[in-house]
């Protein structure tokens, strides 16, 4: 996994180098969004250090449901995604190691961007910088990022044998954005909408984050994430082998 | 034995029709042997190659390399096989020579030292070194396929896939690829598949060819032994063209193209074809009798009308 990773990092390198003009105009759109939608929706609501949290989450979220989409879309699209097949580096590990070498962009990219909106905006984060719920928030926070990314893979899977399912990840985006609490509070969701709700993984970020600022009990929602995290990570990989074996069978493996 | 394919069929659904791309193909290949497959557009050559490499699963029948079932166990082929594929998709375009070739080291598992060794080799020998800084979209089609062609032996495998190497090459070009082929199999003992529909290529490369139609293996053999079966046994005769001798050819399953609007050309082995040479020169009008000096070209371009004839 360790080559593959230094591969992967070697080739974003370059990709860096190559559209670093694309990137940072990506970023300065990203800022002026996500900085309008907060200004709006903090003025009416109580809570802003969820809607900054969740708003961040959300960021991570775009690229954790489309990262390895693209990624296959664009490698058949270049028609390597065969070629890349027929290396050391199992497919598998080939994504995985690129969804980790673009999450780490990512960070970077979501830090930038949070550092700007806390100089403009300053919402009220104080409780972030208390240890003994820093690291509860930064491990609730990784396993978020894990079914994100299991939802993802999920997508990219489908892609391999339905090559349109790609196109509806901004649906999927914008259901995140609006169900999972971010920018309409929980509890005001409508009943027959819940469910949908609780199959967001920022919801329940949201909901624990919620309960630990309210001094109440976190444990049912915790033990409830890491569940969902561990039966949608095997999702995950389960649809991803049947679908790699499924176009294998059917011929449509490399075709964009 | 390094590669062993043992009764493989593959077929595909279109549009409710299923098309038999292979049927029953058996073959072996051993360690240093460099092996031709050859065949007309649609005799399942592609298809054959990506179920050696693992792209395609097989409906039936079992491929091992090395001794190990390559679609239960992936991973054996892993690093020990590399496949170019036609056209200019095995590169990234925006990426530089060098660093086409050095991620494809990465991911190959090799050490930066080593790689960079290797890339600086390769770029030489392939004549790209003084443009490896140049992103790959900037090159022309044939030094694309030399760096295509480059990134495959990077990691040195036992056994190298190439399906039409030399597509956009030059002669010289490919004659430095036919000595680069010849010396990694002659010295470091390396197995070649290669996929063409360059004849001269072909016969100048490799030691044994398979000849593919209709998703069959047609003919297994030594390029010299098709050469000797072949030599002065082929006659090209010219006859009038009529209806008889159309349906006296047809009848007979033997192939034929037209020479302008009224001569017929029929190519006929004088061992195989004795009694129907007899009666084609009493009965009809024949023009011209000429030896024929079968190469692969010829024998390629005789088997496609052939082909073409009979469907």
């Amino acid at each position: 996994m360790k080559h593959t990773i230094r591969a992967e990092i070697f080739k974003f390198y370059w990709d860096i180098r190559r559209y670093l003009f694309n990137y940072t105009v990506g970023l300065i759109a990203e800022i002026i969004f996500i900085g309008g939608l907060y200004w709006s929706v903090s003025r009416f609501e109580k809570s802003k250090e969820i809607i900054f949290g969740g708003l961040v989450l959300w960021l991570f979220a775009r690229g954790a449901l489309s990262d390895a989409s693209t990624i296959i879309g664009e490698e058949r699209y270049y028609g390597t995604f065969e070629r890349v097949s027929v290396t050391k580096s199992s497919l598998f590990s080939i994504l995985i190691s690129r969804l980790i070498v673009n999450f780490l962009f990512e960070s970077i990219k979501v830090m930038i961007l949070a550092g700007i909106l806390y100089i403009i905006f300053r919402p009220p984060v104080r409780f972030s910088f208390v240890p003994d719920k820093i690291l509860f928030i930064w491990i609730i926070t990784i396993l978020v990022i894990m079914c994100l990314y299991s939802w993802g893979f999920i997508i990219a899977s489908l892609q391999l044998i339905w090559k349109r399912t790609g196109a509806i990840i901004p649906i999927i985006e914008y259901i995140f954005l609006v169900f999972s609490g971010v920018i309409v509070d929980v509890s005001t969701i409508p009943r027959l909408l819940v469910p949908v709700s609780n199959l967001i993984p920022i919801t329940w970020e949201i909901k624990i984050l919620q309960k630990l600022f309210e001094g109440q009990s976190i444990i049912i929602p915790t033990i409830h994430l890491i569940i969902y995290t561990i039966i949608i990570l095997q999702i995950g990989y389960l649809i991803f082998n049947i679908a790699v074996k499924h176009t294998k069978k059917t011929g449509g493996y490399g075709f964009y | 034995m390094l590669l062993s394919i043992q009764k493989i069929n593959k077929a595909f659904k279109q549009k409710n029709k299923e098309i038999q791309a292979n049927r029953d193909i058996s073959f072996t290949v051993s360690e240093g042997e460099i092996l031709g497959i050859l065949g007309p557009n649609g005799a399942g050559k592609t298809t054959l190659i990506k179920q050696i490499t693992n792209l395609l699963i097989p409906d039936s029948g079992k491929i091992f390399f090395k001794g190990g079932d390559v679609v239960k166990y992936p991973h054996i082929l892993r690093g020990g096989c590399s496949l170019l594929l036609e056209g200019l998709r095995n590169i990234y375009p925006y990426l530089t020579g060098e660093t086409n070739l050095l991620y494809f080291a990465y991911l190959n598992h090799i050490t930066p030292a080593l790689a960079k060794e290797r890339s600086i080799k390769l770029l030489k020998q392939m004549g790209l070194y003084e443009v490896k800084n140049k992103y790959s979209f900037e090159y022309s089609s044939g030094m694309n396929r030399k760096l295509a062609v480059a990134t495959c032996l990077i990691n040195e495998p036992e056994l190298v896939i190439l399906d039409e190497p030399t597509s956009g090459l030059d002669v010289v070009a490919v004659e430095d690829l036919i000595s680069f082929i010849k010396e990694l199999a002659k010295d470091k003992n390396k197995t070649f598949i290669l996929v063409s529909h360059n004849m001269r290529f072909i016969e100048k490369v490799v030691e044994r060819v398979i000849w593919m139609r209709n998703g069959l293996i047609w003919m297994d053999k030594k390029v010299e032994e098709i050469k000797n079966t072949l030599k002065n046994k082929e006659i090209l005769i010219s006859v009038r063209d009529s209806p008889d001798v159309k349906t006296f050819l047809s009848k007979n399953n033997l192939p034929f193209t037209y020479i302008g609007s009224s001569i017929i050309r029929v190519v006929l082995n004088i061992t195989i074809h004795k009694e129907f040479l007899s009666e084609l020169l009493s009965s009809f009008e024949v023009l011209n009798i000429e030896k024929q000096d079968s190469d692969f070209e010829f024998i390629f371009k005789e088997l496609y009308n052939e082909t073409y004839n009979k469907s």
